[in-house]
């Protein structure tokens, strides 16, 4: 295994001002990709800045909203009353997402900062333009079977596996972060993964040195609980990736559809939200021919590589599923 | 006791972390070591830059065709047929610089810490000279060799003119994927020498096999080997051969001068230890109008690799389980610069059955007959390739049971027409079969005066239950309480005993402990109305009776049989039993073979494709299960490992590189897969093929599940997917 | 420990603490000989594990890290490399083999562990993050006359074949029952799915949950000899 040095940061002040000095340093918070991509050998930090006890820990009411702590964990976060009562898509997203074990190392902010199951990312003979900048692209003519089909570039196919990143930017939710300058930062979760272009090893727009304390939902989305849902598609029963993710959220007045959220996940290098299609549900009373339009929208620029080509129709029919349930509409 | 539901020997030990596998035995200051792969699938390695890892502190030696000590052949002077295998490579492991497939071993790091080993593997710098290499699984079809056995290419009656005069014909073609093992414990090895004795602590499946191996390998007498198991953390084929990392660890040890640890990583297992090749099979069935089967043909096509022969051999059931008088079968091969493939959990019979049972459906839908119906009229007592009757078929019985117990008169015949809550529903199902093997071996059964019974046999638990069964066997036979059986097998120096595979231990081993245990019982007898003071002196043997650890005529309540011993005057009383390689009470002029019959309900989400399996039933016919806590355990998983095959596991490459070569990216069923699983067993026993009436229980579970999950599928959604796994992209 | 054992002679050290020592690397303080094994040198005899330690060369790469932590109820201080993970340091250093190694990507559950109340994959912690914390293992499940009842359930309905997944399977079973996960099968199934078990026994897992669950099960197997 890669060596490194490691460090428990005292407070989020010393991480974030180590990591700006300390070149090739990462945070290590709940470890369950980090370590695994180390012990691949995928990833070579020289150091690791431990900060996972730092007291970003709390799940609390914020703003009229609800502020998720980065180091709570994922199943704390999950089991959450007050998140299960205004904003019961992000727990289900989480739970649906690997095992309990994990789920219980994993941290919030490092879920947002999960790398792709891209199998040639993760097998270091392969050339990879996310591992070794300009060694090339493996996936493309190969086996891409859970890669994406939106957002892809020349360079880098690799899709985002995050269930729960994908409930969050269903619920317009905004990572808090605090810089090695001390200052700090909102970054909606919508924003805040990049997509690959020229350079997929460009994952995020984080700063070098740059901590996610927080993740924010915004009060405005609690509206949303009554008619949500998260559906999950995989190959296996449970612990298992998606090979398509759909985040619906609706609200409903009338029997008409007056807000609409519609976020795909595991399809593209990042949660793919799709506003025009989420704005022809608008007025609109739930029905299975507006849901396939919608669907057809969501899905505009898609692009199979092969493997991969089932996830276009299979998204397309998780989008009518998803709102079909989330609107709780017979259609 | 035969037959009875005892809990699992060494359970306590398993439950509390006690248990010891390879890696788990206390060595003084051990050394680890890692195996380095080849990038690269054919060609040669050009140089091995030592420096590039000197500046890592812990590494003690790295080892490599340059430095290696050299090895015989593991191969016994008479394994190998000339014939066929002519085109392997004939090599040791680091013998010279050739690679012949991705993920070749070599070189090994050995260091003082699992990390530093590690690093020294990841970073050693290798540079190639690519070889021209052949790794396209597919291109089999067109450029194969047929090995000449008749075993693998056969023909009887007349093929061509029974296909061209029949009624209906179907033929098609089936695929299933590379598989792979991945038994939860790592293959591993623990290497300690003391002079010229090597001990080794192996998760192997043959103890008595890997210390021939292993000797043969380093010139040692097999005294001189010991080879320790005493549990083993699964195998289902891929810890039966001697693979490379075995004898790197030996040597390792041997060069550094200290205990050396090995384990696989979970990609090496990928690499290093065999898998289930993928396998393109073309079935063709042809019946009359009333659904007699006149003609049947399964050809397989399949590989090997460059520096090793197997064969998966999938048209051999075909060729027996129906009476079909006229069949051929071919089997072809490519050799390719990929590892070699290997025996997994019914090699031929689970990938063979997948394509028989899935076109038997496809007939019998042809035929618009009830595919129960349609097996039971080609139904038949005897093996038509082996020209002998079986010596103990029930297969009917299993139909009839299975259907009754499944409620397959439920079943709609018109696919995807029985929606229900939204999914779709099908039933489907399948004839699972596998043969009777058996071979020899050799026990030690000890009577001590403190009235335990020992019984030694160089055979292994694989989790199979062998240590459970091999004690009630002994203890009904002998008439002692099963908690007064000691039961030691893992370990080389008992006398040799079979490979655990080809589902043999208990009818084998089983067996000749049941004789032994006679004996010893007889020993018992003569010893007791010989001894002045026993209470049966001078009586006839005859009267004597051997329960609940007690000796007595009958008409007594009896004394317990310890007293014999401690009169002896000696320690204890013993007697050693052997059979040949056949093993032993087999009767001759008879066909060996399990059988059984699989019912699946699968439902289909009709939008997005998503399977669920709510229920399986199946029935066998086994003959005597020895355990039935035990047997059912065995049924359930090779059931589960059928549903693997059926719609999770697919090993994929890419120019000869595994690409999904962990657990996460390789699915094997979780907990929340499996629902309802009901098995019955007939419990008739075999007498004729050994001396408990079992014929061995491991494999046919998997056996007829994958087809019988495809024919459900294809009853729900009226979908025919004939490439596994059937995973829900294939149903949208 | 005790000064004697702190001052070992020369021909005591191994090579690679020689070779460092001769190199003239700077002996750092507090590091006992069977922490030394940081990457997972030697076996520690459990019972001897050093709350203290000696002076030993650091590796040249990275410092060591120095944590003190509860494992199965007794209190230790370590230094170790920092790349060890939770599962080695139980496997190869302190021989708390019950713990088991499967796949070391998180992918099987082999290695759960409690820290804290919680289960994790120690394959995927590293020892350093136990700073602090309570580690529970197989071993330390139960109490010293009795079995656990979950262990007992197992045996009874026979919840593993092999025995190698069993640890892992028995950490979670306890949880998905302290945490009330187990109200139905289907809840049983979905949070029990962090174990793979290879050789099937999901049914006689599944089983074993509910008996415990229910208090039903076979008292007479919890007694240990």
């Amino acid at each position: 295994m890669y060596p490194f040095q490691y460090t428990k940061a005292k407070e989020a002040s010393e991480a974030t001002a180590t990591a700006s000095r300390q070149e090739n340093s990462k945070f290590l918070a709940g470890g369950t990709n980090l370590v695994d991509l180390i012990r691949r050998d995928v990833v070579h930090p020289d150091y690791l800045i431990d900060v996972s006890h730092l007291d970003f820990k709390t799940i609390k009411a914020y703003n009229g909203g609800l502020r998720l702590g980065a180091m709570a964990s994922n199943s704390e976060t999950a089991a959450n009353k007050e998140l299960k009562e205004a904003y019961p898509i992000v727990s289900q997203a989480i739970l649906l997402g690997a095992s309990a074990q994990l789920r219980n190392k994993a941290s919030n902010g490092g879920n947002m900062l999960q790398k792709t199951r891209c199998p040639y990312f993760m097998s270091p003979p392969f050339p990879c333009n996310k591992r070794e900048p300009g060694s090339g692209c493996s996936a493309i003519n190969g086996e891409n079977r859970l890669l994406s089909i939106l957002g892809t570039s020349e360079k880098c196919i690799a899709s985002y596996p995050s269930d729960m990143a994908t409930a969050l930017t269903a619920m317009d939710a905004v990572i808090q972060t605090r810089l090695s300058d001390g200052s700090e930062r909102s970054i909606p979760v919508v924003d805040f993964h990049l997509l690959p272009e020229d350079t997929p090893w460009k994952e995020t727009v984080l700063k070098e040195g740059e901590l996610i304390t927080a993740i924010d939902l915004p009060e405005e989305s609690k509206e949303f609980a009554e008619n949500s849902y998260y559906l999950k598609i995989r190959d296996r029963h449970s612990f298992a990736f998606a090979l398509v993710s759909v985040a619906a959220a609706l609200v409903m007045e009338s029997g008409k559809i007056t807000k609409a959220r519609l976020v795909l996940g595991s399809v593209a290098p990042k949660p793919w939200r799709n506003r025009e299609a989420e704005e022809m549900l608008l007025g609109q009373a739930p029905s299975e021919n507006l849901f396939m339009e919608v669907a057809e929208k969501a899905l505009e620029g898609a692009k199979g590589f092969g493997e991969n080509d089932f996830k276009i129709p299979l998204a397309k029919k998780g989008i009518v599923r998803a709102l079909r349930i989330a609107s709780k509409s017979e259609a | 006791m035969i037959g009875e539901a005892r809990n699992r020997m060494h359970g306590l030990d398993k439950v509390s972390g006690k248990a010891k596998y390879a890696l788990e035995y206390e060595v003084d200051k051990p050394l680890y070591a890692i195996m380095v792969k080849s990038h690269i699938s054919s060609g040669t390695i050009e140089n091995i830059d030592e420096s590039s890892i000197q500046d890592i502190p812990g590494i003690e030696m790295l080892i490599h065709s340059g430095n290696a000590l050299k090895l015989n052949s593991t191969k016994k002077p008479s394994e190998g047929n000339p014939d066929v295998e002519s085109e392997e490579i004939s090599r040791e492991p680091l013998a010279d610089k050739k690679v012949y497939f991705a993920g070749q071993d070599i070189a090994i790091v050995v260091a003082s810490n699992i990390e530093d080993a590690q690093l020294g593997a990841s970073r050693l710098k290798v540079t190639y000279k690519k070889g021209e290499g052949r790794t396209d699984r597919s291109s089999v079809l067109k450029d194969y060799y047929e090995p000449r056995p008749e075993e693998l290419q056969y023909s009887r009656g007349d093929f061509e003119t029974a296909k061209n005069e029949a009624d209906v014909v179907i033929s098609e073609e089936y695929e299933i994927p590379t598989e792979h093992h991945n038994p939860m414990e790592l293959s591993a090895t623990t290497a300690i020498w003391d002079g010229d004795r090597l001990t080794v602590y192996d998760a192997t499946q043959g103890v008595s096999n890997h210390q021939e191996g292993i000797a043969r390998a380093f010139g040692l007498e097999p005294k001189n080997v010991r080879v320790i198991a005493q549990h083993i953390g699964g195998g289902f084929g891929c810890k039966g051969t001697l693979w490379p990392h075995t004898l790197l660890t030996a040597m390792a040890a041997k060069m550094t001068g200290r205990p050396v640890k090995m384990f696989l990583t979970r990609e090496d297992m990928f690499t290093s230890v065999g898998h289930r090749p993928k396998v393109i099979q073309k079935v063709t069935l042809a019946a009359d109008k009333n659904g007699k089967l006149e003609a049947g043909a399964h050809d397989t096509y399949s590989y090997t690799s460059k520096v090793g022969t197997f064969y998966e051999s999938c048209g051999v059931t075909s060729a027996m389980l129906y009476d079909i008088p006229n069949f051929s079968m071919k089997h072809r091969y490519g050799r390719l610069n990929l590892p070699t493939p290997t025996y997994m959990r019914g090699p031929g019979e689970s990938s063979g059955t997948y394509a028989l049972e899935a076109a038997m459906d496809e007939m019998a839908e042809k035929l618009n007959m009830d595919p129960v119906e349609f097996r039971i009229i080609n139904d038949t007592d005897r093996d038509l390739k082996k020209d002998l009757p079986f010596s103990s078929k029930h297969l009917k019985e299993c139909y009839r049971r299975g259907a009754q117990l499944f409620g397959w008169e439920n079943r709609n015949k018109n696919p995807g027409k029985m929606l229900k809550d939204g999914v779709l529903v099908g039933h489907g199902m399948a004839t699972s079969t596998y043969p009777a093997h058996r071979s020899g071996g050799e026990c030690n059964l000890t009577l001590r005066k403190d009235g335990t019974v020992l019984l030694r046999t160089a055979t292994q638990d694989i989790g199979t239950g062998t240590y459970t069964v091999l004690g009630q066997i002994v203890a009904d036979t002998l008439g002692v309480p099963f908690e007064k059986v000691i039961v030691e097998i893992g370990d080389s120096d008992y006398p040799k005993g079979p490979l655990s595979g080809g589902s043999q231990v208990t009818a084998s081993a089983g067996s000749y402990v049941q004789l032994a245990a006679e004996k010893l019982r007889k020993k018992l007898g003569s010893t007791a109305i010989g001894q002045s003071e026993s209470p049966y002196f001078q009586i006839n043997e005859n009267e004597l009776q051997f329960e609940n650890g007690k000796i007595s005529d009958g008409s007594s309540e009896g004394e317990n049989i310890e007293n014999i011993v401690q009169r002896s005057g000696e320690e204890n009383i013993s007697v050693t039993y052997s059979t040949d390689e056949t093993g032993a009470k087999q009767e001759e002029g008879y066909a060996y073979q399990s059988f059984g019959a699989v019912f699946v309900e699968a439902n289909v989400d009709p939008d997005l494709g998503i399977i669920t399996i709510p229920r399986i039933t199946a029935v066998y016919d086994v003959g005597k299960v020895i355990n039935r806590k035990l047997g059912n355990s065995q049924f359930y998983g090779g059931i589960i490992f059928g549903y693997g095959m059926g719609l999770l596991e697919h090993t994929k490459y890419d120019h000869g590189h595994v690409v999904n070569a962990d657990l996460a990216e390789y699915y094997v069923p979780v907990n929340a897969d499996i629902n309802d699983l009901q098995v019955e067993y007939l419990d008739i026993p075999d007498y004729k093929f050994s001396s408990h009436g079992g014929r061995g229980i491991g494999e046919i579970g998997t056996t007829g599940v994958a087809a019988a999950i495809a024919n459900a599928i294809y009853n729900a959604t009226g979908k025919r997917i004939r490439k596994l796994p059937i995973t829900l992209d294939k149903l949208i | 420990m005790k000064k004697e054992e702190i001052e070992r002679k020369q021909e005591d050290l191994w090579p690679e603490e020689k070779s460092l020592i001769e190199a003239k690397i700077s002996r750092r303080k507090f590091i006992s000989r069977a922490i030394l094994a940081a990457g997972g040198m030697a076996i520690a005899p459990y019972a001897t594990l050093a709350a203290e330690a000696i002076d030993a060369p650091a590796l040249p790469f990275e410092k060591f890290v120095e944590i003190e932590t509860s494992i199965n109820g007794r209190q230790m201080k370590m230094k170790l490399d920092p790349r060890t993970s939770l599962l080695n340091l139980l496997r190869e250093q302190l021989s708390l083999t019950g713990t088991k190694l499967g796949c070391n990507q998180g992918a099987c559950g082999a290695c759960t562990v409690f820290i804290g109340k919680e289960r994790i994959n120690s394959c995927l912690t590293l020892a350093a993050q136990i700073d602090g914390q309570e580690v529970t293992t197989i071993e330390g499940i139960g109490s010293e006359e009795d079995f656990h009842p979950m262990q007992a359930a197992f045996i009874e309905h026979d919840g593993f074949q092999c025995g190698y997944c069993t640890s892992g399977q028995i950490m979670s079973a306890i949880k998905v029952v302290e945490n009330n996960r187990a109200g139905s099968d289907d809840e049983i199934q979905e949070w029990m799915s962090g174990n793979i078990c290879r050789c099937g026994a999901y049914k006689g897992i599944v089983a074993a949950i509910k008996t415990v669950r229910d208090g039903n099960y076979d008292k007479s197997l919890l007694k240990k000899m």
